[in-house]
């Protein structure tokens, strides 16, 4: 594989990218609902502060980890699985639909040169998204921690970092996996939501089932590998399941590309 | 002269439907091929194949000796391509297009390179627009030149001038013939004045298969030797058609029928058989009104390949 050629593809979809509203658009509103929830879950804790104030035993079970980062990375989590399959939906169905998947298939590329350009280059827009989205965040532990005097405790925020983009590489695999089969970006779109939800809430349907099976679906759930993650523990177990996962869809993506015809 | 793209039993199917069918052809290395059929013969799917965007189903394909199947990298590497309805980034400049081309097709000098194919095509006033905002004429130009830069040995131009006006395909068909210097060109194109404008071969396709290959000038030499011979009569009924088909068969000739004419080609040779044929058609009741004596241009034997084919 050539790197050069991966980044030449990647420049390529970001250049594209840069000359479309949508999905800046997407990611604008995404944003918007991050800080509605942020700024309401920090109104929640400062009330409960309050409470505390009063009633010091309550104040046991009062930590910001659990009353506002952990949701938030929940939340910020939600957000990207519908924001990514908006941005790598696009990867080869845009090109189906153009036909300008004709050019590329005759210019000097392999499979998968093509393939890890095309995750790199949402990757790329994705990590714009998760910055901004964990921005906030950062300013508000340091604030907290400089008024409290306490010690700044960013694990929980590294791990959920780490987590997210782990989980945001798989969707975008699972995306641009079905971009190379569906022609136009709409059901292409629709098609990696189904399937990334399913991954994702595929965990819950084992608490109603026997052991095996259980163990079975938390294994291959993405919302039960990303669990860890959100609480401040990064298990190389969850780590290699991302990884897995991705090697995968990435394997069925150029799979796909070599049997287009 | 050596054969720079060889196809050997070449089968392209689409579940049931075949849309190539066991075709064997080569192309010189230096020349242009005019690869010739009406609309679905299977001109763009054989394109397709050499450039390794479809596999063939059987048979096999070697392009400067690589075998297209099995290392469709290489292959990639020594051809440049201008698909049919040349698609195009909307969102790129065409500076931007062709030095990712040019960077794709590892160019070592990829500014050079991109002026010299811009100066070429003569695009350099619009270098700096989007694609989206060019005319049809000039994204075509945009087309030829991503397929050039590079130098490849190879240049595959499926149906170039389509959708052009009068002036742009002249200038097109013109720039096609200053590349062929040093290049392999194959175009193609249903339209057989093109082929006889600008190739030094031809290959005619029709319904999946090879009915004629040859040099132009070969064919031309050969077509000097016949006449085309046209009737206008006053009424072209079936009992007409009938005594034409029985009179021309007993001279071994077979009629073209349009509305009101007949026609057919005849070796020079033959002419004096002109007139026993005018005596019985006249003799069986057929109205001539005129007669016209013409050469057999190349669009006459395409379509006359074309027309036995479909009577077999």
């Amino acid at each position: 594989m050539d790197f050069k050629k991966v980044n030449l593809i990647a420049s390529k979809d970001i250049m594209e990218y840069l000359s479309t509203v949508f999905p800046f658009i997407s990611m604008f509103v995404a944003l918007c609902f991050l800080s509605i929830f942020f700024i309401s879950a920090v109104y929640a804790f400062f009330q409960a502060a309050f409470v505390a104030q009063a009633f010091p035993s309550f104040a046991k079970n009062f930590n910001v980890n659990d009353m506002i980062v952990t949701p938030y990375l929940g939340f910020v989590a939600f957000f990207s699985i519908l924001i990514i399959p908006i941005i790598s939906a696009k990867a080869f169905s845009q090109e189906r639909k153009l036909k300008t998947i004709e050019l590329l298939f005759t210019y000097p590329f392999r499979e998968i040169e093509l393939v890890f350009g095309k995750i790199i280059s949402s990757f790329i827009i994705y990590f714009v998204f998760l910055f901004f989205a964990f921005l906030y965040l950062v300013l508000f532990i340091f604030v907290y921690s400089f008024i409290n005097k306490g010690a700044m405790d960013f694990s929980i925020v590294i791990s959920g970092f780490i987590g997210l983009l782990l989980l945001g590489l798989s969707v975008i695999s699972i995306s641009v996996f079905v971009s190379t089969f569906v022609d136009d970006i709409v059901p292409a779109w629709a098609i990696s939501l189904v399937i990334v939800l399913i991954f994702w809430l595929i965990g819950y349907t084992g608490d109603f089932a026997n052991v095996m099976y259980k163990n079975f679906v938390k294994t291959i759930s993405l919302g039960n590998n990303f669990e860890n993650f959100s609480k401040g523990v990064i298990d190389l177990k969850n780590v290699a399941y991302f990884l897995s996962f991705n090697l995968l869809f990435i394997y069925l993506s150029v799979i796909s590309l070599m049997e287009k015809d | 002269m050596k054969d720079i793209v060889v196809l050997e039993e070449v089968t392209k199917k689409y579940g049931e439907k075949v849309a190539v069918d066991r075709i064997s052809v080569n192309f010189e290395e230096g020349r242009i091929t005019g690869f010739l059929g009406l609309n679905g013969a299977g001109k763009t799917t054989t394109m397709k194949i050499i450039t390794t965007y479809f596999k063939p189903t059987s048979g096999k394909v070697f392009v400067d000796s690589f075998d297209a199947v099995e290392n469709p990298y290489k292959v990639r590497k020594v051809i440049g391509y201008l698909p049919e309805n040349f698609p195009i980034y909307d969102n790129l400049t065409v500076l931007d297009f062709l030095r990712f081309v040019a960077m794709a097709k590892d160019v070592v000098d990829v500014e050079k390179e991109v002026d010299k194919v811009i100066d070429l095509v003569g695009i350099k006033n619009y270098k700096n627009r989007f694609l989206k905002e060019l005319s049809k004429g000039y994204k075509q130009r945009v087309g030829i030149a991503q397929a050039i830069i590079g130098e490849p040995k190879v240049i595959i131009l499926d149906e170039p001038t389509q959708g052009l006006d009068p002036a742009q395909i002249i200038e097109i068909r013109k720039l096609i013939k200053e590349l062929s210097h040093d290049k392999t060109i194959i175009l193609s194109t249903h339209i057989m004045q093109e082929v006889e404008a600008i190739c030094d071969n031809v290959v005619i396709i029709h319904r999946g298969s090879i009915k004629l290959k040859g040099k132009i000038s070969d064919l031309k030499k050969e077509m000097q030797g016949y006449l085309t011979v046209e009737y206008f009569i006053d009424n072209m009924n079936e009992e007409n058609k009938r005594v034409i088909v029985d009179v021309l068969k007993e001279f071994g000739l077979t009629p073209d029928f349009g509305i009101n004419t007949f026609e057919f080609s005849i070796k020079k040779d033959d002419e004096y058989k002109m007139k026993e044929i005018n005596k019985k058609l006249i003799d069986s009741g057929v109205g001539v009104m005129y007669v016209n004596r013409s050469s057999v241009s190349m669009e006459d034997l395409f379509l006359k390949v074309i027309k036995e084919e479909n009577n077999n």
